[in-house]
């Protein structure tokens, strides 16, 4: 369980997001919104990428602010547009995730082989395609024994075949415990991702929308 | 062009001094120089060597940019026609190259002057070939051509883990090369020419821990380039449950690899400048200030230009600090200032571009 109390985040002055009190159950969440209304920024937060003001609680028992290791170790996030130094290969990338995450690089080279980038494990990410830096990102971001995976628009830059490895790997996670709370704008994940539960990212804040509209 | 000058923003302002506020009298400095210059064949050629370096730097920036996925739009610039493309190009080169063309016109003046025109052809020709072959470089690289075929080199390819430390210093050495020569060259120099002119007459350790604090402040550019990579490059490994303390560590690991040559260059003073009890404070007090010249980035002072003032007032306290021969203390108090600063804001400030793309 993920708990945000009183979370703002300021843009110098702007107030992009007011989350007074928000509480996300285990499941597979589908975070929705307009371009623009927060998503990403919401996401960072969880990740702790960005500053904010107020705090959030995993599983009732570790603060973002107080307990981070024990939080970043159970919060995973893959971004939109991931960002990698270019000099890097697919291989420190795994190395490093599967060394601070407690990750199997295995298990992670088998995900890559699955999603057809393992041929470039060895080479630089500067060499790498958009679609396969996605896929690399996508990879990481289920190395370890995260609590919650947030992915930011993962169906976008894939192919299709990936596409449908990646819904697999989110159900198999899913199954194993690991919750979700994904954004996407594409109409295809309503048949291949069994979401669970929906939020709508709007007028500067998140919250829950009960499930038959969420539909 | 605007963007080549942000850059490089560290490196004028460096050699702005080195060339304008170091001599006591510019103006004779400078007229004495050239007069060099146009009094040996051997100095100009070494001129002209320098003008090379600065020329194919232009060349590297201009063609990454062109390269770069980012900047694409820039090659809407083939709509123009051929004449215009080339014009275009070379306004880019001249503007990029004014620094050495105003130099070079300087010469010019008192090389007309003083009726040495082998020398003056010898400079605008130079001078001309080295902007028309940039401006021409950049528009094969414009339109999509390749000069040469690709010759595969052979290369060997060494795998093996990279820690985490190493990030830092292999961004470095992929995208600053130039400024690392640079400012190795020049921080090298300093010791060197004080290992060989300055002969103690007792033992006293402050004169080379202001030689040592001299070649820090050239690191500065270098520093502001690793918090810019950490902050950009790195942002992704804030989701890694890595401690501040194994981050600090990181940083201050960088920091003692990258001063390797500086500590091979002072133990040559082993006997001479310091001796043993002394070698902990001459090794701790570079990585420190280093490191809290990092730190103080932190503080909204996230370019070059921005951090000048900043590492201005922290060398000038430590100079006078050190005039009073603290001891280690120094470098222990500046290493504990720097890791609560880190530890207090690492997590808590992020950069202002960062702000504006969110």
């Amino acid at each position: 369980m993920l708990k945000l109390i009183n979370v703002k985040k300021y843009y110098s002055s702007f107030l992009a997001l007011d989350i007074p009190e928000l509480t996300i159950g285990e499941g597979l969440w589908w975070l929705r919104g307009e371009n623009g209304s927060g998503k990403t920024t919401f996401l960072k937060l969880v990740a702790g990428l960005h500053p904010f003001n107020g705090d959030i609680i995993i599983d009732d028992e570790y603060s973002i602010k107080k307990q981070r290791l024990h939080f970043t170790r159970r919060i995973n996030y893959a971004e939109a547009e991931p960002l990698y130094p270019s000099f890097l290969t697919g291989r420190d990338l795994v190395h490093l995730y599967c060394k601070t995450k407690d990750g199997n690089i295995d298990e992670a080279v088998e995900n890559l082989r699955q999603l057809h980038v393992l041929a470039a494990y060895e080479k630089a990410v500067g060499t790498y395609s958009s679609g396969m830096v996605k896929k690399l990102s996508l990879v990481l971001a289920f190395i370890g024994h995260s609590r919650f995976i947030l992915l930011d628009e993962p169906l976008i830059t894939i192919d299709v075949q990936a596409l449908e490895v990646v819904c697999r790997m989110i159900g198999d996670k899913h199954k194993q415990g690991v919750s979700f709370i994904i954004t996407s704008h594409q109409s295809v994940q309503k048949e291949q991702l069994m979401f669970s539960g929906a939020m709508l990212a709007a007028g500067n804040t998140i919250t829950l929308i009960p499930h038959e509209d969420s539909k | 062009m605007n963007h080549f000058y942000k850059v490089n923003a560290g490196i004028f302002i460096f050699l702005f001094f080195a060339l304008f506020g170091l001599p006591q009298q510019p103006y004779y400095f400078h007229t004495a120089l050239i007069h060099g210059i146009l009094e040996s064949q051997s100095f100009l050629v070494f001129v002209m060597f320098v003008w090379l370096l600065y020329g194919l730097k232009c060349i590297v920036f201009i063609v990454n940019q062109l390269n770069d996925q980012k900047l694409s739009f820039l090659h809407c610039l083939n709509n123009l026609n051929r004449r215009k493309r080339v014009l275009c190009l070379l306004y880019v080169q001249v503007l990029i190259c004014m620094p050495i063309l105003l130099y070079a016109g300087a010469i010019l003046l008192i090389g007309i002057k003083q009726g040495k025109w082998i020398y003056v052809f010898e400079i605008v020709v130079f001078n001309i070939v080295l902007i028309c072959l940039s401006a021409f470089t950049y528009l094969i690289v414009l339109e999509r051509k390749t000069l040469l075929p690709r010759i595969p080199i052979p290369s060997i390819v060494i795998r093996y883990d990279k820690p985490f430390f190493l990030f830092s210093l292999l961004h470095l050495w992929h995208t600053q090369k130039q400024m690392l020569l640079v400012t190795k060259s020049f921080s090298l120099l300093i010791l060197w020419i004080f290992m060989h002119t300055y002969e103690p007459v007792g033992y006293d350790i402050r004169p080379l821990m202001l030689c040592v604090l001299l070649s820090i402040i050239s690191h500065s550019a270098i520093v502001v380039q690793l918090k810019i990579f950490d902050d950009e490059g790195l942002s992704f490994t804030k989701n890694l449950p890595i401690s501040i303390p194994n981050r600090f560590l990181a940083l201050a690991t960088t920091v003692s690899v990258l001063l390797i040559p500086e500590f091979v260059f002072v133990w040559k003073g082993y006997g001479v400048h310091f001796s043993w009890p002394d070698f902990p404070q001459i090794v701790l007090f570079p990585i420190s200030l280093v490191c809290f010249f990092y730190t103080v980035l932190f503080f909204k002072a996230t370019t070059v230009k921005q951090s000048v003032p900043v590492v201005f007032g922290i060398s000038t306290a430590c100079f006078f600090i050190l005039l009073y021969n603290p001891g280690i203390v120094l470098a222990l108090v500046i290493c504990i200032l720097s890791y609560v600063l880190y530890s207090s804001y690492y997590y808590h400030v992020e950069r202002k571009a960062a702000d504006s793309n969110a």
